[in-house]
This record gives C-alpha cells, structure tokens and sequence, in this order.
C-alpha cells in the first residue's frame, strides 16, 4: 500500500475516531443511558453489545488500525532498514489477530 | 577597525579521525565590530591554531559552506557576527545529522546523494527540445512567486542538522530534499511531477514529517522548508486523489535582441571563434 493511501486512512480513522468514541463515552452518561453505574451492569453490558455491534466493531477496526499505526510510524523511524518492514509486518499481524478475538468477543455475546 | 575590540573565548569541538579523539580546544579572540565566527575561526587557524579544519568560501552567505552548531543552534558562521551572540564564550561545533569528518567539517555526501533523488532540475516531456532548445519556457512573475523563496535554497545543510526527524531516521529524505521536490513539482516549467511524487510518497519521504518547523527556523535564506513538505503533501494527496491539475508553461521562440542606443561597440575579439574550437 502506498504511503499516502496509508496516511489518508490514519486522517480518516482519527475523524470516524472522534465521533466513534464520543458516542461511546456518551453511551455510559446520563445523556444516551441512566448513568454510568446502570450501563456497566451485566445486562446493559449484553443488550449493549447486541444492539451496538455494528458501532462496536467499527470502533475496534478503526482503534486499531490508528494505534497500530501511529506505533508504526514511530519504530519506522526508529528501527533502520529492514527492521522497520519487520516491525510492520509484525503489527500487521498484531492487528489481525487483536481484530480476529474482539470481532469473535462480539458475536459470542452478541 | 580596531575600535570597541574585546576578548571573547571560543569553545570549539575537536575531532580527530586517525585517533577517535574527541575534544574541547579553547582559544581567546580579540573581536572588533562586524567580526563573524568565520573570521574568528580563520583568525584562529592563522594565529593560534593552524590544525583547525573547517569549510568555507565565499563568506557572504552564498555558498552554504560554513554551516556550524554555534551556542546551540545551527548558523552560517559567515552570516554571525560574534556580537550579536552577546556572550563571553562562544561555542562551536559540527553540525548534527551528518558525519563527522575532521573537527568543524562533516560529510555532505548523504545530502547530495538524496538531494539528487529527488531529480532537482527540469523534466520535460519533449527531451529533444530540452536538449536542443529552440523555444524558451515561459513563467509569469505570479507563477514565479509560488516557488520565489524554495530556490533560494543553498544547501547548507542547516535545515537537516535542525530536523528532529532526520536525528532519529538516516533515511529520511530530510527537509532540504522534500523543499526542492515541491519547488519543482510546483514549477510550471516543469512536468517531471509523477517522477518526483514516486520518491516522496514512500516510507521514510514527506510523511515522516512532524511538523516540528525547526527546520525553517535556522533556514538562513528564509525557504521555509516546513512549509514546502506541507504543499508537497497536499500536491502528493491532490494526485493520488487524481485532482492534480498540472499548469503547463507555454513555450514561445525568444525575443529577438534589439541593441538599445548609446551602448557602445564591444572591443574586438581577441581570441578568433575557429581557434577556441580548435582548442
């Protein structure tokens, strides 16, 4: 993938990440749920998670792939030659894997 | 010129590369008015100190041979007047980001090399025209003033000892190399821009930058290199997204030289044109 592309996906993740996570947080005040200790109860946890799955997976894939990302960036820098390509590869799989569990964790308990 | 003169003590970093050594040499310069580091370091070398190794040459600010960490930030030496740094010490040394060669001068061959890369010159797609031109590239002064302060860049190497980026990531292309992309791909004389685009939109090109602007900071021709990497990547993004619109210069043949009254004859040759190409 090219530099650029990668980069307009990084922009595009943190915008989708402002609104995704503003969204989140809101769900666990009184403004989108009767409060904060009421949606971390077990049942609300579970009827969050299967009305909010959609939402939910949206959040993991864009999370990760900015993090990973960012985390990228920087041991590019770091890491000379083909250590940095390495590293890339590695989270490339980091981020599979990470996004394999939390898209299972999803369904199971949705 | 010996008026208002004063001791000032200069801390220069040593290097020796035969040994490994490296070293603090102090030395006392009587300054006068005007007197730039470079004068104090040549005054040095022919006074004190004839082992001291530094490059330099035009000492006007031109050739961007002088470039030097002086109390902590990178400058021309040429361009800084001793007084105007107002302390008793002044401290020097090699710039950062480049290797070491002999105590002030460091290896500028990394520099060139991705200076190079980036293909600083015109490209046009009628090659034989470029090389045997019959027409002249036509640019407005408005078209001038996009690029005006980029090619002012004389590749002192100050704005790569400055990068943070460029401390941590030897591959970077650096600021220098990225400004002089967007210098020519923002040209309209100009249409090698898909070849440039390919070398900065890679891993360690314009994207690694972080914006820290140090770079236009210690700039001493006021290019503004940071500003440059940030149009470069706008452009990079506009082509990618294929909403790059090139503006073509149009070619024209050259005014015709009329002589002007009153300038008088030129002296004749002394050197007839047959035998200079038989030289």
């Amino acid at each position: 993938m090219r530099e650029s592309t990668v980069q307009l996906l990084q922009y595009l993740t943190a915008a989708l990440l402002v609104a995704l996570l503003a969204y989140h947080v809101l769900q666990h005040t009184p403004v989108l749920s009767e409060g904060y200790r009421v949606s971390l109860e077990y049942e609300n946890v579970v009827k969050h998670y299967v009305n909010e799955r959609i939402v939910l997976a949206l959040l993991l894939y864009t999370a990760l792939f900015h993090g990973l990302n960012g985390l990228r960036a920087i041991l590019v820098e770091l890491l000379p030659g083909k250590s940095g390509k390495v590293a890339t590869i590695i989270l490339i799989v980091v981020g599979l894997v990470a996004a394999y569990y939390g898209t299972l964790t999803i369904l199971e308990v949705a | 010129m010996a008026q208002n003169t004063r001791k000032v003590r200069f801390k220069v970093k040593r290097y020796d590369p035969e040994s490994g050594r490296v070293w603090w040499e102090e030395y006392d310069v009587e300054i006068y008015k005007g007197m730039t580091v470079l004068d104090a370091l040549r005054r040095i070398r022919e006074e004190s100190d004839p082992t001291l190794v530094m490059r330099f040459s035009c000492r006007m600010g031109v050739c961007g041979s002088c470039g030097m960490v002086i109390n902590g930030a990178p400058r021309l030496a040429c361009q800084t007047q001793v007084e105007h740094l107002e302390t008793d010490t002044v401290v020097v040394e090699p710039l950062p980001n480049f290797p070491v060669l002999r105590d002030l001068v460091v290896d500028m061959e990394g520099f060139f090399a991705k200076h190079s890369l980036i293909k600083p010159y015109l490209i046009r797609r009628d090659v034989e025209e470029q090389e045997n031109p019959t027409r002249e590239y036509l640019m407005s002064p408005e078209e001038h003033q996009l690029i005006k302060r980029y090619t002012y860049c004389i590749q002192c190497g100050l704005c790569v000892a400055a990068c943070p980026v460029s401390a941590i990531d030897p591959e970077y292309l650096g600021p220098q190399a990225l400004a002089q992309a967007y210098r020519f791909i923002a040209d309209v004389r100009d249409e090698g821009y898909a070849e440039r685009i390919a070398v900065v939109d890679t891993e360690h090109g314009c994207w690694r930058c972080h914006f820290a602007d140090s770079c236009s900071v210690v700039c001493p021709k006021g290019v503004d290199p940071g500003q440059a990497i940030q149009l470069l990547r706008k452009t990079v993004f506009k082509y990618r997204l294929r909403l790059f619109r090139k503006k073509g210069s149009p070619v024209a043949p050259p005014l015709k030289a009329e002589r002007r009254p009153g300038i008088p004859e030129p002296p004749p040759r002394t050197v007839k044109p047959e035998e200079v190409q038989e030289a």
